[in-house]
This record gives C-alpha cells, sequence and structure tokens, in this order.
C-alpha cells in the first residue's frame, strides 16, 4: 500500500515537472519568451524570372575509362558546339562538376535485383556532368517566345545527343526505387536579381509587423514601445526550399554555383518574393498622471 | 561465466582491432613511403591503354568440335616425356597424334582453336636442341623417303605430310619452300603465306636465305590482300635485307626491289578503302515526301506506336523495335514484314507485288517468340533472296525458309521448303562469285573469287546458315547452287550453348559471313569465329572470343538490352568481329592465327564501315577507332535509333536514321553536320538506301522516299 502511494507520489510529481518543462517551450518556433508584443510581419513582392535555366546530363559511359573520357568529352563538346551555333547572346553554358562512378550495367543490374544467376559482368566506368544552359534576360520577352526557344535549345539538346528520356531499363529501374517519373530533363525558370525585391520584401514585412502589433497594442489598451527583437523566418532566395517543382522526382537540381540570392520555379509565371519576419515590440509603460487620472 | 566469455571476447575484439590499427598504419606508411615514386608519375594527362591484357580462354557460347580426350592424353604425354628428355616416348605420343584424322580442335589456350597438326609443329619447333637432334635421328629417314617420292600426283601430299608431320626434319624447310610454290601456283595465296611461314617459324636453322623466304611470304600476302601482315615483311625487309639477290620464278631480283615493286600493287581494289566506297551526298531539303507506304492503317484503330501488335512471352506487347528487313535495286524496294514479302516501285510507291495478304500478319504477329530479326531481305540482282516462316503456319518451333523470287513479278523461282526441308535457315544468304562460269557447280569445284553484289551467274554459290529442325543448338552451312539451290555442300560449324528456338526474351545469334580472297569467315555472333575454305568446307582455324550465352531464366521485368549481328568485316586484311552480345571488337590476322585486336566496346555496337585510318562502329553510339593504335577517337551519340538502324557509310560521311530524322556525321571529327527531320517522325528509325536520285527510309511505320536535290555523283552522271 505503502509502495503503491509512493508511485502515484512520483507519477504527479513527475507530471508536474514535466507540465512546468512544457510551459518553457514556446509554442511557436523562434518565439522568445519574454515582455512585450510578438507578431509575424509578412512581405511578397512578385517578379516575373529573368533567367532560364536548363540542365543537362552528359556523360560518357565504357568499360575503359579512356574510352569513358573521351565520349564524355565528345558529348560535352558536341552540346555546347551546337549550342554556340545559335549564336545567341544571351545565352551561355556552365558545368556543374564532373563525376565518375564505376558499377554495372543496368541490364546486369536488374538480374540481380530479380536474383537470375550470372556471371560476373565487366565494370562499366561512367564520367558524367550537368551543363547548365542559361538563357538570361527573358523578363521581358513575351512568354511564347520564350517558350519557344526553350524548346529549340532542348531540340538541339537531343539533336546533339543529350538523353532527354530515358530507356526503358532506366525507367524500370527507376520504379524499383519508387521514382515513377519519366523525365530526365530540368528546366527552372529563375530569379537571379533578386536583391531589390527582396529590400521591397523586408520593408513591407516589417509594416506588417508593425501594423499588427499596433491593432494588439489597441485592443489591449496599451502603448506600443519600439521593436525589442527582429528574427527572419523566411526569405526568398536563402535556399532552394522555396522553389516551386511540379515533379517531386525530377533529378536533384545541381550545385548552385552563384553566391547571389536567387529563386526559381519550373513554370514561367510569376515567382512570389516573400519574407516573414518575427517582430517582438515592446510595451511602453503607462503614463502615471494618465493613470492617476 | 558468462560475463568471462564477453570479457574475453572484448579482448579478442580489442586485439582485433589493435591488427587492423597496425596493419592500416604499416599500409598507409607504405604509401607515404613509395608515394614519391608514384608521384613522378604524371597527374593528369596519362595515357589509357586502348586495350586491356589478355585474360586467358574467353567465355564463349558456342562449341566446336573438339578433339577427342585420347588427342588430348597423348599432348600431355609428350610434353611429360620432353620434361624428362624420354625423347622416345615423346615422339611415340606425337605419332599416336598424327596416325588419329580426326577433324576436331585443339585450344592453343589462347581461345584460338587449332588442328592438332599445327599445334604439333608447334610443340616440335619448341624443342630443344637435343629434342631436335633426337627427332631427326628418329624421322629423318622417313622424310627423307617422302621427299624423294615426291613427284608427279604424289608430290603434293608427300610434300604436305612431311610439313605437317615432319617440319623439323633435315628436308623440312625445302618441303615447305616447294609446297608453298605450290600453293601460290594454284592460287590458293592464304596456304602458300602459312606454309612460307612455317619456314620461319619452324625452321630457323634452314639453309634457305631468309630474303628469299620473305620475299615469297610477301608475294602471297600482297596477293592475300593481307596489307598489314605485308608492311611488316616490307620493314624487316628494307631494314635487313634489302640488298640481297633473291631467285623468285626463276629470275634474279633483289628483295628491296621486288617488295617495292610488290607495294605498288597495294592500290589495288579493296572493299575498305574509300575510294570503293559511294560517294557523298546532300540530305534533303524538303520534308514531304515523294511518296509513303504505311505499315499502320490511317483509320487509327491500329497504335501508332506498335502497329504489329507483337506479343513477349509473357503475352504482354511488345517493345516496337523489331527490324523491317528491306532491300532496295534501281527499281524497287522490297521489305519482308513476317514472311509477307512485297516490293514498291522505287519512282511511284505503288504496289508491285506481294507474296501473301497482309491480314495473315496478325497471326505471325501474335505468335510469343515470334523472332523477328530471323526475317531477311536481299536482292542481287534480278532476284530477290528472303528467309522467313510461312506466314500461314501456327507453329511456334516452324521452321525458317529460303526464298528465292524473280524481283520483277514476286514469282517464287526455288525455296528450300520444299528441297530442304528438314533443314531451318538462319541469318542471310551470302551469294560468292564463282569464276568458272557456263558450268553448273558441283561439290568439288566451288573456287570463290569474290562476293556477288549483282545479278548471280551460273556457277555462283550461295552460303546461308542453317539448324536442322528442332535442332536449334547446331549451326552448320549450307552450301547451294545459286541457280536452282540445290544443296552443293554442307558444313557444320559446331553448336550454340543455347537452343537458339528458345530464345523468346531476346535476340537469336544469326551467322554472318565474308568472303576475303579465297577464305570464307563466319562469325556465328555466339563467341566463334571460323575461317573455312570454301572449296572443301573444312575449317581451318576458329577464334572464340568474350560472348556470355543468352539469359535462359525469364523474369517479368526482363529488359533484353539491345544488340544486333554485324560483320565480320575485312580491313587492311585483319578481319574484324563484333559478336552480337559481345562487348568486344575482335582482329584477326589470318597468319597464326594471331589475335591482333580484342578491344572493350559497348555491348550494343555493331560493325558499320571502315576506311584507311578507322573502323566505325554503330548501335546506341557512332563510335570510329584508329586502325594504327587501337584508341577511341571519336564518339557521338545521336538521337535514339531502333536497334537495327544501321548507317550507311560513304567516302566522308556516315549516315543514321534515328528518331529525329536522318543525321549526317562526318567521319573525320564525328561531328553533325547535318540532320534531315522528313516525314517518319513517329518512328525509332531504321534502314535507309539512295537509288536513283532519291533517298529511301524504311521504319517499322513504313516506307518513305524523299527526293535527293544533289544526287550523289555516280547517281548523277550518265
Amino acid at each position: 500500500m505503502k509502495l503503491h502511494f509512493g508511485c502515484t507520489a512520483l507519477l504527479v510529481w513527475g507530471l508536474l515537472v514535466s507540465g512546468n518543462a512544457s510551459a518553457q517551450v514556446p509554442l511557436i518556433p523562434g518565439m522568445v519568451a519574454g515582455e512585450g508584443i510578438s507578431v509575424y510581419g509578412t512581405g511578397e513582392v512578385a517578379a516575373r524570372p529573368n533567367w532560364v535555366e536548363i540542365d543537362l546530363v552528359v556523360s560518357g559511359k565504357a568499360e575503359l575509362t579512356g574510352d569513358a573520357l573521351v565520349k564524355y568529352r565528345d558529348a560535352r563538346k558536341r552540346l555546347v558546339d551546337s549550342l554556340a551555333k545559335l549564336g545567341l547572346a544571351d545565352l551561355s553554358t556552365e558545368e556543374l562538376g564532373v563525376g565518375i562512378s564505376a558499377g554495372n550495367s543496368l541490364a546486369q543490374q536488374q538480374r540481380i535485383i530479380n536474383g537470375v544467376p550470372q556471371a560476373p559482368g565487366k565494370t562499366q566506368i561512367e564520367v558524367a556532368s550537368t551543363v547548365r544552359v542559361r538563357l538570361k534576360n527573358v523578363r521581358e520577352a513575351p512568354s511564347d517566345d520564350v517558350v519557344k526557344t526553350v524548346g529549340r535549345l532542348i531540340d538541339i539538346a537531343q539533336d546533339a545527343g543529350v538523353s532527354i528520356e530515358l530507356s526503358q531499363a532506366e525507367i524500370q529501374m527507376r520504379q524499383r526505387y519508387g521514382n515513377y517519373s519519366n523525365q530526365n530533363v530540368n528546366v527552372q525558370f529563375v530569379v537571379s536579381d533578386l536583391a531589390e525585391l527582396r529590400e521591397k520584401a523586408y520593408e513591407q514585412a516589417v509594416a506588417d509587423a508593425r501594423e499588427r502589433a499596433s491593432r494588439l497594442a489597441k485592443l489591449n489598451r496599451v502603448k506600443l514601445g519600439a521593436a525589442v527583437s527582429v528574427q527572419e523566418i523566411q526569405v526568398a532566395g536563402d535556399s532552394q526550399a522555396m522553389a516551386r517543382s511540379n515533379n517531386p522526382y525530377a533529378p536533384s537540381p545541381a550545385l548552385e554555383t552563384s553566391k547571389e540570392p536567387r529563386i526559381s520555379s519550373a513554370t514561367l509565371a510569376d515567382i512570389p518574393v516573400q519574407v516573414k519576419l518575427l517582430v517582438r515590440f515592446a510595451i511602453e509603460p503607462a503614463d502615471p498622471a494618465t493613470a492617476q487620472k | 561465466m558468462l560475463a568471462v566469455a564477453q570479457s574475453r571476447n572484448r579482448r579478442l575484439a580489442l586485439r582485433g582491432r589493435i591488427r587492423r590499427l597496425s596493419i592500416g598504419l604499416v599500409a598507409w606508411s607504405c604509401l607515404l613511403i613509395f608515394a614519391p615514386s608514384a608521384g613522378a608519375q604524371p597527374a593528369v594527362g596519362i595515357q589509357f591503354p586502348a586495350t586491356p591484357a589478355s585474360s586467358g580462354k574467353p567465355n564463349s557460347a558456342f562449341t566446336l568440335p573438339t578433339q577427342s580426350a585420347n588427342v588430348k592424353d597423348a599432348l600431355d604425354e609428350f610434353q611429360r616425356m620432353v620434361k624428362h628428355e624420354q625423347w622416345d616416348k615423346a615422339f611415340e605420343a606425337l605419332a599416336a597424334i598424327s596416325e588419329k584424322k580426326t577433324e576436331g580442335f585443339i585450344d592453343r589456350g589462347d581461345g584460338v582453336l587449332v588442328p592438332s597438326g599445327l599445334l604439333v609443329r608447334g610443340l616440335l619447333a619448341e624443342l630443344p636442341s637435343a629434342g631436335k637432334s633426337a627427332y631427326r635421328l628418329f624421322y629423318d629417314a622417313e622424310a627423307a623417303r617422302l621427299w624423294a617420292n615426291a613427284v608427279g600426283k604424289a608430290e603434293l601430299e608427300n610434300l604436305s605430310a612431311i610439313v605437317a608431320n615432319h617440319a623439323i626434319s633435315s628436308v623440312g624447310d625445302r618441303a615447305a619452300d616447294r609446297l608453298g610454290d605450290l600453293y601460290f601456283e594454284r592460287g590458293d595465296f592464304e596456304q602458300a603465306a602459312g606454309t612460307w611461314q612455317s619456314i620461319l617459324t619452324y625452321c630457323p636453322d634452314s639453309k634457305i636465305p631468309k630474303s628469299q623466304t620473305l620475299v615469297k611470304l610477301a608475294m602471297a600476302l600482297a596477293r592475300g590482300g593481307r596489307w598489314t601482315e605485308f608492311r611488316e615483311i616490307e620493314q624487316m625487309v628494307g631494314e635487313r635485307y634489302a640488298g640481297e639477290e633473291v631467285e623468285i620464278g626463276g629470275r634474279r631480283v633483289t628483295a628491296g626491289e621486288q617488295i617495292t615493286e610488290l607495294a605498288s600493287s597495294a592500290a589495288g581494289p579493296d572493299a575498305s578503302a574509300p575510294s570503293a566506297l559511294p560517294d557523298d551526298f546532300d540530305l534533303p531539303k524538303q520534308n514531304e515526301p515523294l511518296w509513303r507506304f504505311r505499315f499502320t492503317g490511317t483509320d487509327g484503330a491500329t497504335d501508332q506506336g506498335n502497329p504489329f501488335q507483337l506479343a513477349d512471352i509473357y503475352g504482354r506487347p511488345r517493345p516496337n523495335d523489331f527490324v523491317i528487313p528491306a532491300a532496295a535495286d534501281e527499281r524497287r524496294v522490297y521489305v519482308n514484314v513476317f514472311g509477307v514479302e512485297m516490293a514498291f516501285d522505287l519512282e511511284t510507291g505503288k504496289l508491285v507485288w506481294r507474296s501473301g495478304k497482309l491480314h495473315l500478319l496478325n497471326l505471325q504477329q501474335a505468335r510469343q517468340g515470334a523472332a523477328p530479326e530471323r526475317y531477311t531481305m536481299n536482292v542481287y540482282g534480278d532476284r530477290t533472296w528472303s528467309v522467313g516462316r510461312d506466314p500461314q503456319q501456327a507453329s511456334q518451333q516452324g521452321p525458317f525458309t529460303l526464298t528465292v523470287r524473280d524481283a520483277a513479278s514476286g514469282k517464287e523461282i526455288f525455296s528450300s521448303r520444299r528441297s530442304l526441308s528438314s533443314w531451318s535457315i538462319l541469318g542471310a544468304p551470302y551469294l560468292i562469285e564463282v569464276p568458272v562460269t557456263r558450268e553448273a557447280p558441283s561439290a568439288g569445284s566451288i573456287s570463290p573469287s569474290a562476293p556477288r553484289k549483282n545479278a548471280p551467274q551460273v556457277g555462283d554459290v550461295a552460303y546461308v546458315g542453317a539448324q536442322r529442325n528442332r535442332q536449334g543448338r547446331e549451326l552448320s552451312l549450307l552450301v547451294l547452287n545459286a541457280a536452282d539451290g540445290k544443296l552443293l555442300k554442307t558444313v557444320n560449324i559446331g553448336s550454340y550453348a543455347v537452343d537458339q528456338n528458345q530464345i523468346y526474351n531476346g535476340r537469336v545469334a544469326r551467322p554472318t559471313l565474308v568472303l576475303n580472297q579465297d577464305r570464307l569467315y563466319v562469325d556465328t555472333h555466339a563467341g566463334a569465329v571460323a575461317m573455312i575454305d570454301p572449296q572443301d568446307g573444312n575449317i581451318d582455324w576458329a577464334v572464340l572470343y568474350e560472348s556470355p550465352a543468352p539469359p535462359t531464366g525469364y523474369y517479368y521485368e526482363y529488359v533484353p538490352p539491345p544488340c544486333d549481328v554485324s560483320g565480320p568485316l575485312v580491313v587492311g586484311g585483319l578481319i574484324f568481329s563484333k559478336g552480337m552480345s559481345s562487348s568486344r571488337l575482335f582482329g584477326i590476322a589470318g597468319d597464326g592465327p594471331k589475335v591482333a585486336w580484342n578491344r572493350p566496346v559497348a555491348e550494343s555496337a555493331v560493325l558499320v564501315g571502315a576506311d584507311d585510318e578507322r573502323i566505325y562502329l554503330g548501335g546506341e553510339e557512332l563510335t570510329a577507332y584508329s586502325l594504327k593504335t587501337q584508341e577511341l577517337v571519336w564518339a557521338t551519340r545521336l538521337p535514339r535509333s531502333a536497334d537495327w538502324s544501321v548507317p550507311l557509310v560513304t567516302k566522308n560521311r556516315l549516315y543514321q536514321f534515328t528518331s529525329r530524322g536522318v543525321c549526317a556525321v562526318d567521319k573525320a571529327r564525328g561531328d553533325i553536320v547535318g540532320i534531315f527531320r522528313g516525314d517518319d517522325l513517329d518512328s525509332l528509325g531504321g534502314s535507309m538506301f539512295v537509288a536513283r536520285g532519291k533517298l529511301v527510309t524504311v521504319s517499322n511505320m513504313g516506307i518513305t522516299a524523299y527526293s535527293l536535290d544533289e544526287p550523289p555523283r555516280e547517281a548523277r552522271s550518265p
């Protein structure tokens, strides 16, 4: 009986302690407990993309590494040369790193997965990289023209031997890993001149926060003081989390080479440049004279 | 107790870790110590070897007749006795081999199968001096007797016996010299070269001047078109024996002059020379075709992407990448669609004749394992030569037959269905021109001179691969009279590892042939190339190459890799072979034979053509390899094409019909110099022909003809 009582007491104490502990954790991430009025401020400016980027994978695969390098070299050269022949002033290409991998052929991998006995196969060496094709200054161009130009670039890439669609073996291999996409090309519409747009969004966010805080102060009959802390919750262009893509299984975005903030989308439409802030304002103490009255 | 055991385990584990760490430290130290020497190598720009080191006997899916175990035992016995210098017993073992008249081959150990006699000669040549002296003591009398009696009708036989069995005897070199003369006089340059080469190989102490043997060998090589080997002899003579006098045909000449004279004849006709290739042509400028015949209906009832609705072994629609065999001449285009042959007028596109009713195709197409790649279509002069199944028969194991028709009317001239009903044809027929005209060939009088490219003449013969019905593993060559299809000879090549009638999820290996001078080369496309004497049907030698057997276990998700048969190709005296499922490009020099190329290439690659500098391969990508260095010069990946979309080769271009049109590629650099989209963009490409100022493309969607604005020069000339 004593033991039972002791356990119950411990349990009650534990609940109390845990209750206190949970009270210390802010319900909203980033919110710091303290005096004052804490509000979110959001600013949003829509912008039309000014760049188009197409990531194309060029590769060379062979049993001999020397052959794979020649195949890779020629594949890249033919792509770059074909694009250069277009003579577009705003078109540029950039190679985003070369990778070398070794493994079985797709057919062999299939047999392994399906448990079919087989003799050891020849290892294939693959040299591959992503060539980023960038078309600048498209903001003012009509959408039809932009889409037409992108289509032309993809056509040229295909004519130069870049594989746009996947082989049947590749599709099956992707499906085995739950990837039902049959796309092999990543087209992104980019807003690269983000600095000015973000300034505007910041201004809007600050104004929005102050407006919200003023409303709360008024309703609570207190006087709104100065901002005592500001925290960025979300800022467009700081990460690719803002990128919108219709294709969850698209190839992973290539390494970003630019440190400048940017935002991208898989569709040609205005992209929201959003800034979200968490601002805490002080509450000014009541005027003693006013209080006496 | 448990705690003690755990403690012991922990100690052991700790010791293991320490040991591994120590080994790691030692290895790391070694790395550090040796790193400077490694660092002396250039960090970049390292040259990669074009051909990896040979790994011994290849994994082949084809078997040729091999010698009995007794012969192999006798060889082992010989080698054992030689080690112990027991010469009498060693030579007894050799005698046992020589007495056996078997037709099998012995693996030389490097994948080359040679007759036992050739191997014995090699073994004798490698004997130490004491062994050679002992051999002469035992066999000189016999060799001398043969030599003395080598006159008249017995001359060839006796000399052959000396060269085959007593090459290292005191008369071996003279016998080989005379035998080479005999072969050369008969026009058998291959045998002549081999016999003279045997003097250099097996008789290093010969009193016959080496310069004379070299010049004779060079003559045989030159007449045999083996220019790569000729160049080696030319260089050797030029460096060492240029001023020496030799006796050739009863006259005294200097070795250097004779070689120079032979070298000047190298500009003769060579199938691989650029001059023998057709002229380049400009791609059409208008996408609008002159005419088009669609295999699929225009009412939308048939799937545009899969007009023939083939089923795989599980009954699912099969990917529409099968072959539409096609051929063209100056008047018509011919196709063989699952046994229904059709001819179209080249000018108008009108159907001239057909061999069957098109609705019968449904029966064939619905079959599992229809093997569309086994159908073929060729045209030689005024006859079409096709291989296919009777569209009306329903057996899944039904035989394939060879049918020859009048190209103008489609009237059947002969068919193996009637005369060779016990055989199922495998692969396309290969016609050979025989110089003895106006006489019907007989089994003993086949003396081919060149591949037939135009109308067959009286006396021509046709070689075609075949299997006896329900004997899907065997491969034979049928030698037919090209005029009436009568069987002249059957040559047994060997056996496939897998029954070719049981391949439902991949492509069937069909033999391909090429004639080079007086020898016929057969690529089985399952791991073996054989050289055959077309006169007597004997296999001189065979070379095995890497070619894994097709998978016999099927599973639902299996996607067969793309592949197709091609070659063999004769370039610069080498026989190039690329097996259908092999990842090796093989170049074989007839002398030896010797494997000169054994180079990794893509499994899907097919031989396309060659010129003086490069050999070109197609498949999933176009590639060019240097004939001198074996290095990959360039690679060009074109838009996706059907597996059977083999490029056309001209003097300076490669043209390929792809899913995005016809691409023209520069042969020197691999650059795409033009793309003609055309009107057949629904297909994956296919075959193409240029005839009478027209470009004709054949895909599995239809046949399309375009006008060439700038026809090739030869077509424009009157």
